[in-house]
């Protein structure tokens, strides 16, 4: 078990350095093969484990080896070890089998680009570190996996390096994400400091002090909040999309910003030593459920819909977290990685059928021409807008009825907000999805007629919006005549079809108490009880109400999508005048607000000292020094009169003081 | 003869040998000073040595002797190669490295 | 046994070889060089192996160590000895030699003397490493101001001349004092172990491990002669303020001096805090830790965000170099297991990544003549191995985990932050803003949309702007190697420091006790 558990590990590595040393060489098939195989074998591995793990009892799903020695200092000392459970096995296959479908689609997507086997070498990469960060059995290789998915993050947002926006995204998600990191360290430190060890098995254990629990578990968010763009650090997610799609679909959505949830899920029992940092995540998230959710009402870029869509489906995991339901948590992120991969996949076969456009106002009727990719994007939309029994109805009511089960249990008011929050979130989502499900296929096809006027506006608003994203979408645009569109190769439909099923049954691993199968919860028995044994319970009829109210939420939502966009999307240029509209559609100008307080200071901070400190103090300093030795040369080498006899009269004369002085003194 | 007398022989030729190198501009005229002032000082040692019944007085000479020859050494071979590179060897010329 | 003194002593002897070629076979010479570095390197390899075969403490007589009567009298003696954390630096000297003499074959200008210098800095570095004797060390330590000044004023860039006398003023202003103190310490350690006692300038005598000869110095002793030493050893390293010489010295001297300097003549600073300050003066060390601890974070911070604005490669390289010894010295000043030995894994580290980094930007400065970071971008596509190379060694600067930066840098600030929480949480702090510049600097030359005009562009025209040559690739290929090998596996290191740390630990903690 162990060594098939680090083939895991190592065969995404493996295909990392070959395509990475060699890859500029190969012919494409050589390419693929090794790209897919090392992910395929990955997976396929990582089911072997599954089943296996299955055939045992629930006490000994566990398994914690050390594979080798990593530092020793004084004496202590550190070893690398694999930690195989079922919550990294759930992990495992959500990142390697949804990690080989998109591996498949991307050989569709990127087919004529020249970076193909960096790009295969780079998602392998993203594999690997993904795999390690999972499955590492101490914080310290949680974080190495940690920063080392930061990295494939930022390899494959700046993929396209010459782009200025990607390249200006991608160095925004780096330092975030370092921002990120920096909390994971801290805390690592502090639980170090505090209890001596790193491993889980022994920090988990661990009692900490209130204060201490608290920290190390705010700190622990911090990073989770960066890696899983919960407010206040999402801005880097939004732009991250820069990235090719499959990579958004990938890392961005299905994947690696669900890090911070599966972080907060392995270190439950420190969250449970602390109710503040619970109360802290569950209202982060609920928070960033809706304040993105808000966003993406009106972006028109789909990939940004789509990606504030995430930030806002992250927080809903947080929320369930945060009401002690972890596995609850973990059934959405599984749900999610489905359908969010699935949507994200369906944008990039549309971005591609139309040569790279992403701009919703230029699209338009597209389901007579893409006929597999609506039908499966319609499927993604309706199971995040929770609508049963698609997967995505099944995790976010148990998120919600948890919600409400804390609410009830403790009688804080907050849970209800939270749990109303929850439920408004539910309706935007739907609304939201829908909006861009009839932008995108319902109507005719705006592709041809963009009049001069929305052209124009449209060039105001790239100017506008300053991130240059629409620009330099817009560079590599090359219009399509509706007739030329057309559905895309088998090779991206397939991934397409796949994710679609799943979306469609991935929720029955859920519960199903609340159709009258009680025992019938098959991912919450898989997983540790831990993760779902502090929830408290929901009387059955509450939980109806909760429920009812979210699927009435999502289809009140569809409905106004429909009523609004139902023929197609219509820009509205009136919107401009509205401010609430401009600081919605402005990401409520955090972007801006951050450079202005944060990033423009620092850099005149670190001008001014440069100039000033260094220059005027510092080194005018030693100058000023050296001056003064100078000047004060200069007054007494004018005794150095370069007549020999001045200087032996110099001498005669000295001989005589000193004589005259011994004299004297008898 | 009394040590008295050595001693006033030895100042006069120290004397001479300090006034000739204050005045004199040639070089060599300089080194014959003090070589004057060498061999005063080495006239000195030699009386006293031979008052105090000491040879450590003589021991110096022959010190002083040596080193008088190393400097006349050096020091022609200076004015030699002054005077090749500006045909003049008058001292007040000398003076390049003046601050 | 004569090994170390072998070991010190053949790059200098080469070097005076070196002397009497001819001047005209520049590639006779060239080579030559090489092959002493290489020979040095293997000698180097060798006492390595020896030393793993015995356990040695510098702290008591070993099996390698060497000691001849030089002036008894003044305590002088010629002693040499080596142990685990010295080991690895003389490897990291030996090995960082070598690279950066196969970087210098484009040296057109009087070569012969250039190759020369470069052996006996060698030479000075190694002995500073393993003198055991004050004056000895003084004397090395001396040593490598000759040749650093020579190859920085004559081989440098526009402003050498600056550069160079910059240098020395401070280095020497700061090495006085420590010769100084050296002396006071001799006679205070005298006057504390009593009349019978020699005065003695030995290392294991004036820790009181050796000898019969026990002397305590009082506190304040103590601090006046803590700062003497820190004053030489602030300067090298260099902690603010004392670090305006260097900026000038990196940027103005040739790319594989520069590595040379910033990769482990950096570390000779930092070895004397660790090998005699703290050991020497513990109580003192205790008492002004703040100080230090202070200057350390302060210069993390304030160099970090200088090297967020500079515009030249080699001044941004140089304000990071400065921003990571701050961390070192944050490891050294914990005074425990994981922050010492953090320090001292790092010191490889260091040297390792800055010398990588600079020989990269002095290959990119040779194609393109020029530093300035706004003349570069979008290389990536032109130069892709050099980008690869370039981006492996910066993300290994800015602590990538995985990579040797973070090895060093975790532990350490494990250790600072078991000791003081404040002083953890400031000094972790700073990798936020390494990332930053980091990531300016990568993206700055190797990403982003291509100039429209200018040198960069001229270079490219003219073609000049080729991908990494063989022999540059074999020039770092060493470098990224360890960069990989310490940040996968850094048991090896770690155990070869490991015991000698145990040794220091636990003469700290007898000190600390009394």
């Amino acid at each position: 078990m162990t060594n098939l558990s680090l083939w895991v590990l190592v065969l995404p590595l493996l295909g990392f350095i070959i395509l990475g040393l060699m890859g500029r060489f190969m012919p494409r098939t050589a390419i693929l093969t090794i790209g897919w195989g090392a992910c395929g074998l990955a997976f396929l591995l990582a089911a072997v484990n599954f089943i296996n793990m299955l055939s045992t009892s629930a006490a000994q799903r566990s398994n914690d080896s050390v594979i080798y020695h990593w530092i020793s200092a004084g004496t202590f000392s550190l070893d690398f070890g694999a930690l195989l459970d079922p919550l990294s096995m759930t992990m495992l296959l959500v990142v390697t089998g949804v990690g080989l479908l998109i591996h498949i689609y991307s050989a569709g997507y990127m087919a004529d680009d020249p970076g193909l086997w960096r790009f295969f070498a780079y998602l392998n990469f993203f594999i690997f570190a993904m795999v390690l960060l999972v499955i590492a059995d101490t914080f310290l290789f949680l974080l190495v996996g940690w920063g080392l998915v930061g990295l494939a993050s930022y390899l494959l947002i700046g993929f396209w390096y010459q782009r200025r926006s990607a390249v200006a995204a991608a160095q925004k998600a780096f330092v975030i994400n370092i921002i990120g990191d920096l909390g994971l360290m801290l805390a690592i430190f502090l639980i170090f400091a505090q209890s001596g060890h790193l491993d889980y098995g022994s920090v988990l254990a661990h009692t900490f002090s209130g204060g201490t629990a608290t920290a190390i578990c705010l700190l622990l968010f911090v990073a989770c909040a960066a890696k899983s763009a919960q407010l206040p650090l999402y801005m880097w997610l939004p732009d991250a999309m820069e990235g090719p799609t499959p990579v958004s679909a990938l890392i961005h959505a299905a994947t690696m910003v669900t890090a911070g949830v599966y972080l907060v899920a392995r270190t439950s029992p420190l969250f449970e030593q602390s109710s503040v940092a619970l109360a802290v995540v569950a209202g982060i998230g609920g928070v960033t459920a809706l304040y993105a959710a808000s966003i993406a009402l009106v972006q028109l870029d789909i990939k940004r819909v789509l990606a504030y869509s995430t930030i806002s489906q992250l927080g809903y995991m947080f929320m369930a977290e945060g009401v002690h339901n972890y596995a609850g948590g973990i059934f959405h992120l599984v749900t999610h990685a489905f359908f969010k991969a699935l949507l994200f996949l369906g944008a990039g076969a549309i971005i591609h059928a139309l040569g790279g456009e992403q701009d919703m106002r230029k699209m338009g009727g597209l389901w007579g021409r893409l006929r597999i990719t609506g039908v499966t994007f319609l499927i993604g939309a309706l199971a995040i807008s929770g609508i049963i029994p698609l997967a995505g109805f099944w995790s976010k009511d148990e998120i919600l009825g948890s919600v409400l089960a804390q609410a009830t249990a403790s009688g804080n008011v907050w849970y209800y907000v939270l749990w109303i929050i929850g439920i408004v979130t539910a309706g935007l989502t739907a609304f939201y999805m829908f909006r861009l499900f009839f932008g995108i296929f319902a109507g005719s096809y705006r592709g041809e007629t963009a009049t001069a006027a929305e052209h124009n506006a449209e060039v105001n608003e790239a100017k506008d919006e300053n991130t240059l994203v629409t620009a330099a979408g817009h560079q590599h645009t090359v219009h399509i005549r509706y007739s030329a569109i057309h559905e895309v190769p088998r090779v991206m439909s397939t991934p397409l079809i796949i994710l679609a099923v799943l979306s469609v049954v991935g929720g029955f691993i859920g519960s199903l108490a609340l159709f009258g199968l009680p025992g019938w919860s098959p991912l919450t028995s898989f997983l540790p009880s831990g993760l779902h044994a502090h929830a408290a319970d929901l009387p059955l009829g509450l939980a109806w109400i909760s429920t009812g109210l979210s699927l009435l939420a999502g289809v009140l939502g569809i409905g106004l999508a429909w009523r609004f966009y139902g023929k197609g999307f219509g820009y509205k240029t009136q919107m401009q005048g509205n401010p609430l509209y401009q600081l919605v559609f402005h990401k409520y100008y955090v972007d801006e607000a951050l450079n202005a307080v944060l990033v423009t200071p620092i850099l005149a901070l670190g001008r001014g000292l440069t100039r000033y400190l260094e220059g005027d103090v510092l080194d005018g300093g030693s100058r000023g020094i050296s001056m003064v030795f100078h000047g004060s040369s200069a007054v007494i080498r004018r005794v150095q009169t370069g007549y020999m006899r001045n200087y032996a009269l110099g001498i005669l004369f000295g001989v005589v003081v000193i004589v005259v002085y011994y004299a004297m003194r008898g | 003869m009394p040590l008295t007398a050595y001693l006033i022989v030895s100042a006069v030729i120290f004397t001479i040998g300090v006034i000739g190198v204050l005045i004199r501009r040639n070089p060599l005229i300089i080194f014959m000073s003090i070589e004057l002032m060498l061999n005063a000082v080495n006239l000195s040692f030699v009386a006293l040595s031979h008052f105090l019944d000491s040879v450590d007085g003589q021991m110096f000479v022959f010190l002083v002797l040596t080193v008088a020859a190393a400097e006349v050494v050096v020091g022609l071979a200076l004015i030699v190669s002054i005077f090749r590179t500006r045909h003049n060897i008058d001292v007040d010329e000398m003076n390049v490295l003046r601050g | 046994m004569f090994f170390l003194s072998a070991v010190i002593t053949f790059p200098l002897l080469g070097g005076l070889a070196l002397l009497f070629f001819p001047r005209e076979r520049v590639t006779a010479l060239r080579w030559t060089a090489l092959t002493l570095a290489l020979v040095e390197l293997v000698l180097v390899i060798v006492l390595i192996l020896t030393y793993l075969q015995h356990t040695i403490s510098i702290f008591s007589s070993s099996y390698l160590s060497e000691s001849w009567s030089w002036l008894p009298s003044l305590g002088i003696n010629y002693s040499l000895s080596v142990d685990g954390i010295s080991l690895v630096l003389v490897a990291l000297t030996a090995l960082l030699t070598t690279v950066c003499i196969a970087a210098s074959f484009r040296i057109e200008r009087k070569i012969k003397n250039y190759m020369a210098f470069m052996l006996l800095l060698e030479s000075g570095m190694l002995g500073v490493f393993l003198a055991s004797n004050l004056f000895l060390f003084y004397i090395f330590w001396e040593v490598m101001l000759i040749p650093a000044y020579f190859l920085l004023g004559t081989w440098g860039g526009e402003r050498r001349i600056y550069a160079a006398l910059k240098f020395v003023i401070y280095t020497s202003v700061g090495s006085f004092l420590m010769l100084v103190g050296i002396i006071a310490l001799g006679y205070y350690h005298q006057l504390a172990a009593g009349v019978n006692c020699g005065y003695t300038l030995e290392l294991s005598q004036l820790l009181n491990t050796a000898s019969s000869c026990r002397g305590v110095l009082g506190s304040d002793i103590q601090t006046w002669l803590l700062l003497a030493f820190a004053a030489a050893f602030a300067v090298k390293v260099p902690l603010i303020p004392f670090h305006s010489w260097l900026p000038d010295a990196y940027s103005e001297a040739p790319a594989p001096v520069t590595a040379l300097l910033a990769g482990a003549m950096s570390k000779t600073g930092i070895y004397g805090f660790l090998r005699l300050c703290i050991p020497l003066f513990p109580q003192a060390v205790q008492t002004l830790a703040p100080l230090f601890n202070t200057l350390a974070v302060v210069g993390i911070l304030y160099c970090a965000v200088l090297a967020l604005t500079q515009t030249d490669l080699k001044r941004l390289l140089g304000y990071s170099s400065i921003s990571h010894l701050g961390v070192i010295m944050l490891g050294l000043f914990s005074f425990n297991a994981q922050g010492m030995g953090g320090a001292v894994l790092q010191m490889v580290n260091h040297g390792i990544t800055t010398a990588a980094l600079f020989l990269l930007a002095g290959f990119l400065e040779y194609r393109t003549n020029t530093r300035r970071l706004s003349d570069y971008g979008g290389l990536a596509a032109r130069i892709p191995w050099l980008a690869v190379a370039m981006g492996i060694a910066a993300l290994s600067s800015l602590g990538l985990p995985g990579l040797n930066g973070f090895t060093g840098e975790f532990l350490s600030l494990l250790g600072v932050f078991r000791s003081n929480v404040t002083l953890g949480v400031l000094g972790t702090l700073v990798v936020v803003p390494a990332a930053w510049y980091m990531l300016r600097f990568f993206i700055g030359i190797m990403w982003g949309s291509p100039r429209q005009d200018g040198v960069v562009t001229a270079s490219i025209r003219k073609g000049s702007l080729r991908d990494i040559s063989w022999k540059e690739f074999w020039v770092v290929a060493p470098l990224l190697l360890f960069i990989f090998y310490i940040g996968i596996q850094p048991a090896f290191i770690a155990g070869v420091i490991n015991p000698s740390l145990i040794n220091t630990m636990q003469v700290l903690g007898n000190a600390f006790a009394r």
